[in-house]
């Protein structure tokens, strides 16, 4: 083989090759896991729970229940 | 008396060092009833060519059987190309495969040119020019990986099918709205679904994250 005329590319990797990939794979896998699960739980989880917390602290149920029944929904509880 | 004359032909077959058909001539030798007829015909065969010995083997057992009226349809099949292996499932075809690269037999016929090129490359390799390796290669194999793997558009093609096939499927939708479908029924009217729409709002649907949570019950009107 004419070695000396062209340059001799480095010898790639043989063995090992599934690990490697697995172990990639898994390190992949487990940060992006982390990373829905906060993601998650900052945007969706948290973010409702403020909303539902903000919505009871004036909550009048007796206000609701009352421009409810004049709209004239209730069956029951007709308007005056 | 017949064992000595076989190990003989295989004893010459060896030393000219063609393995398979060592292995193909003893394995045919071995497996016929015919053994006296046939020891004869391949002691002569070895002092001829080697390449053919398979092919006058077979017809000379063709002639002995008289039954045997077809040719050998291996040979039919692939012409003068050689079997080097077992290939994917031991019949003797070529496919070029990235997962399957060796396939059972060599991709072109042995010629004269080419056979100069195999008795050169049982000497020392590095006195191979490159066009040498590359002819050498190209009578084994037909393409290269390179070749192999190269991209080849059909993409493109299916995804255009694909499309054409989605758009005649909504052509198909629009002829079922015409003239297959029943009417909607009359709460589908702009005033029935007002109406609906203010009967949710009564009721305070969705009051903290849904329809109601975006009107402002205060002022009477939806919420910025």
């Amino acid at each position: 083989m004419s070695a000396k005329a062209v340059a001799t590319l480095a010898k790639p990797n043989m063995r090992g090759l599934l690990t490697d990939q697995i172990k990639k794979n898994l390190i992949i896998s487990t940060v992006l896991s982390f990373g829905a699960m906060f993601a998650y739980k900052f945007l969706v989880a948290d973010k409702r729970k403020l909303a539902y917390a903000e919505f009871y602290r004036t909550y009048d149920i007796e206000k609701e229940y009352n421009r409810m029944k004049q709209a004239g929904i209730f069956t029951a509880a007709r308007p005056a | 008396c017949i064992r000595p004359l076989i190990l003989e032909a295989i004893r010459h077959l060896q030393l000219c060092r063609r393995k398979a058909n060592v292995i193909k001539l003893s394995y045919y030798l071995f497996e016929l009833g015919m053994a006296n007829n046939l020891v004869r015909c391949a002691a002569q065969q070895t002092k001829a060519r080697i390449t053919p010995v398979i092919s006058q083997i077979r017809t000379a057992h063709d002639h002995a059987h008289e039954h045997h009226a077809v040719g050998d349809p291996v040979k039919i099949v692939i012409g003068n190309r050689e079997i080097v292996g077992f290939g994917m499932n031991g019949q003797p075809n070529y496919i070029d495969r990235v997962d399957f690269p060796l396939p059972a037999i060599r991709y072109k016929e042995v010629t004269p040119d080419i056979q100069v090129l195999k008795e050169k490359e049982k000497g020392d390799w590095s006195k191979l020019t490159i066009e040498e390796k590359k002819a050498l290669y190209r009578a084994s194999f037909c393409q290269t990986f390179a070749e192999m793997k190269a991209p080849t558009g059909e993409w493109k093609s299916l995804l255009g099918f694909t499309l054409i096939g989605c758009s005649f499927a909504m052509w198909i939708y629009i002829w079922m709205k015409k003239f297959v479908y029943a009417p909607l029924p009359d709460t589908f009217t702009p005033e029935k679904q007002q109406a609906q729409l203010e009967r949710m709002l009564n009721m305070q649907i969705g009051p903290i994250e849904g329809l109601a949570s975006k009107y402002d019950y205060e002022k009477g009107r939806w919420k910025e």
